[in-house]
């Protein structure tokens, strides 16, 4: 893609391996399998799938906080994974993160203002003393009453903190921001204000971002494509034009049932899996392998499936042949919406 | 009054402050026995704050007045040690954070088989059969093996299940579950809630959900209650209270919620709700409100009947009766002629 801001191709990384003290430890599957994206200027990608699938960790080999073991990151055309650490320094301005927890992300005992001045004085981006004044401009950006400057982050709600963690990321002026579970800490209400803000400032500063989550309904909201994340494989990447109806993969019809919305009844909570959970899946096969109802493919168990394309912008990576008609028997217990009336008839005198 | 009647709440008012600062004012709310009401606010609402006056575990300094009646007994008028006896046995509650609340140096078995021994006199071996029991009830696989397992060695999913179990160890009438899948996965949630509501129904106990995410609630409750700024601000029939919105709050918070259909940005509510001590002299709501009017700032709003068994505390709800929300056109009469009969 010629625009592509940001681009990997083929990521792997694993965790583990030696132990403590070079005792030997169990081969672990590796946290992400060739992964590859490509995000053009001024869009943003969805990553979604369920704690443990390998979305932070492609979050942070993007951004090269931790270098994978194979594969490159490219942003604006340049090849970053070989570059020695103080070059790599340098760039990584340009690719700002802001994390899940924005109680544990602010120092509690720097002003807000300082802790957004550091970002401008590091990098030396505007001289040193018009850093009072661009700070206030950052905390104007999103939402903070520029005076408040010089309180603690002990005086801000978590909404608000959240919004001064992305005042202090926009303050690299960077041209990608990285949103790892950015909202899933928020309230209903605070949630909408700050996905709100997001979507304005990629529209007015043309920002590009990378928005992880794990509700598949708000990550389909901001995002302009979604990859579905499962054991370390992009299983699905989706264009926001099918709006999810879309989706083949059957993990990603799995999460959008399990995705409660208000517009269905009460008591209408979908089954998953079978209670007792899921163990990791084997070191090397398809990351839906054991919990597949349609697998039969002797490679399903033996070997990752690649990603391939379908439609134009939606691949999928499955040995099987999936098609977007209804879900196999087992995963559609009590998805009918009809039950409204019946259920209520009681409960309602 | 009769045993089988659940839980009564009657103007309960918690403050701090040696009763100078109120965070729950006037809060009233029943939840027969086998009935599911879920309580919706955003935090500092005060709603687990309302979970936790009921269990009788307020945080120090504050106070609770009022009537809290569960099965025909009144909770504020026991001793304190009378209170510990309901704690468990009546009453049992699920946290929030499954992975702050169980004990890290206790098996998860023995921490259950106790509850069980302090409420009941059973020898050790019964109580250990019935916490397998117990584990194998709420979905743990090899629950003989996993009596012995250390917290640490479940994942956040399974120490809800856990947590779960411990709260049932006792039988309890009624159980409260404060934000029980916050901390947890969309797909790991959906499996959590359908636990909590399969319980529910078969042990016939009274539930009150506590959460701050609407979809959730909706899923499990019969009535919802929305609480702001500690009062419940509309409460009603889970349907009504969804389909058709009276309090401009709570049109504010379903607006919220990012859903298959929508648009290019929500309708978010601007501002933050307001501290405690410093509220507004009205309606507490109306200065973010896009529907208030002068009288809204005046006095106090009371509660009124806006449907059968639906009440809002809105000066407005004549106009916001009239507001559909998606696919409440449906049938639009119903809601209108029931206001004019009320």
């Amino acid at each position: 893609m010629p625009d592509a801001i940001l681009s990997a191709q083929g990521l792997w990384k694993s965790f583990g391996g030696h132990g403590y003290w070079g005792r030997h430890v169990r081969a672990r599957r590796p946290a992400l399998i060739d992964a590859s994206i490509s995000l053009e200027r001024g869009k943003i990608l969805g990553v979604v799938g369920e704690s443990g699938s390998g979305k932070t960790t492609l979050a942070r080999c993007l951004s090269l906080l931790i270098r994978p073991d194979r594969g490159s990151v490219t942003l604006d055309g340049e090849d970053l994974t070989g570059l020695p650490i103080p070059e790599l320094r340098r760039r990584r301005r340009r690719i700002q993160t802001v994390f899940q927890d924005p109680y544990a992300s602010l120092n509690p005992r720097m002003r807000i203002g300082e802790a957004i001045g550091e970002v401008l004085s590091v990098h030396g981006l505007v001289p040193r003393r018009q850093i009072p004044s661009r700070v206030k401009e950052l905390l104007d950006i999103v939402g903070i009453t520029p005076t408040f400057g010089h309180r603690y982050p002990s005086d801000f709600s978590g909404g608000q903190r959240q919004r001064i963690c992305i005042a202090r990321a926009l303050a690299a002026e960077p041209d990608v921001l990285v949103a790892d579970e950015a909202v899933s800490s928020l309230d209903v209400s605070i949630r909408a204000q700050i996905l709100n803000l997001l979507l304005d400032l990629r529209d007015r500063l043309g920002l590009s971002m990378v928005f992880i989550g794990h509700d598949l309904f708000v990550v389909g909201f901001v995002a302009d494509f979604i990859a579905v994340m499962l054991g370390g494989q992009i299983i699905e990447v989706l264009p926001k034009t099918t709006n999810l109806t879309g989706a083949v993969h059957p993990y990603t019809q799995e999460l959008l049932a399990a995705a409660p919305t208000v517009s269905e009844s009460p008591t209408d909570v979908v089954q998953i899996r079978e209670a007792g959970g899921v163990e990791e899946p084997p070191i090397v096969s398809c990351p839906y392998w054991q919990r597949c109802p349609i697998r039969s493919d002797e490679r399903c168990g033996r070997e990752y499936p690649p990603l391939r394309a379908l439609t134009a912008g939606h691949w999928v990576a499955s040995f099987c042949e999936l098609s977007n008609g209804p879900m196999p028997v087992r995963h559609r217990m009590r998805i009918s919406t009809e039950v409204t009336k019946t259920t209520f008839g009681g409960a309602n005198p | 009054m009769t045993n089988d009647e659940g839980l009564v709440v009657e103007d309960l008012r918690v403050s701090f402050g040696g009763g100078t600062v109120p965070v729950i004012r006037d809060l009233s709310l029943q939840i027969p026995a086998g009935e599911a009401l879920g309580l919706v606010g955003e935090s500092g609402s005060g709603k687990s704050l309302t979970a936790r006056a009921i269990l009788g575990l307020l945080p120090r300094g504050a106070q609770a007045t009022g009537r809290i009646v569960l099965d025909g007994k009144s909770l504020l008028d026991l001793s304190p040690a009378a209170r510990d006896r309901m704690r468990g046995s009546r009453i049992g509650m699920i946290f929030q954070d499954p992975m702050s609340s169980l004990n890290p140096v206790l098996r998860v078995g023995d921490a259950i088989a106790q509850v069980i021994r302090s409420h009941e006199d059973v020898d050790r071996k019964t109580a250990k059969s019935r916490t397998i029991e117990l584990l194998q009830r709420v979905g743990l696989n090899d629950a003989r093996r996993r009596f012995y397992a250390y917290p640490h060695q479940f994942s956040g999913g399974m120490r809800q299940r856990i947590m779960i179990a411990m709260a049932l160890a006792a039988n309890p009438r009624l159980l409260l579950a404060d934000e029980p899948t916050t901390a947890l996965d969309v797909v790991v949630q959906a499996g959590i809630l359908r636990l909590i509501d399969g319980l529910r129904r078969s042990r016939k106990m009274s539930l009150l959900f506590v959460s701050h995410d609407l979809a959730v609630v909706s899923r499990m409750c019969d009535r919802i209650a929305v609480m702001y700024a500690g009062s419940i601000v509309e409460e009603g029939p889970t349907v009504q209270v969804l389909h058709r919105p009276r309090m401009p709050y709570t049109i504010g918070l379903l607006n919220s919620i990012p859903g298959p259909q929508s648009s290019n940005r929500l309708a978010a509510i601007s501002g933050f709700p307001p501290q405690p001590g410093t509220l507004p002299r009205g309606c507490t709501f109306a200065p973010r409100c896009p529907m208030a009017i002068e009288a809204c700032a005046q006095s106090a709003v009371a509660m009124v009947e806006v449907g059968s068994d639906h009440r809002a505390r809105c000066l407005r709800t004549a106009d916001t009766g009239k507001i559909s929300r998606g696919e409440t056109s449906a049938e639009p009469n119903t809601s209108v002629s029931a206001v004019s009969h009320a």
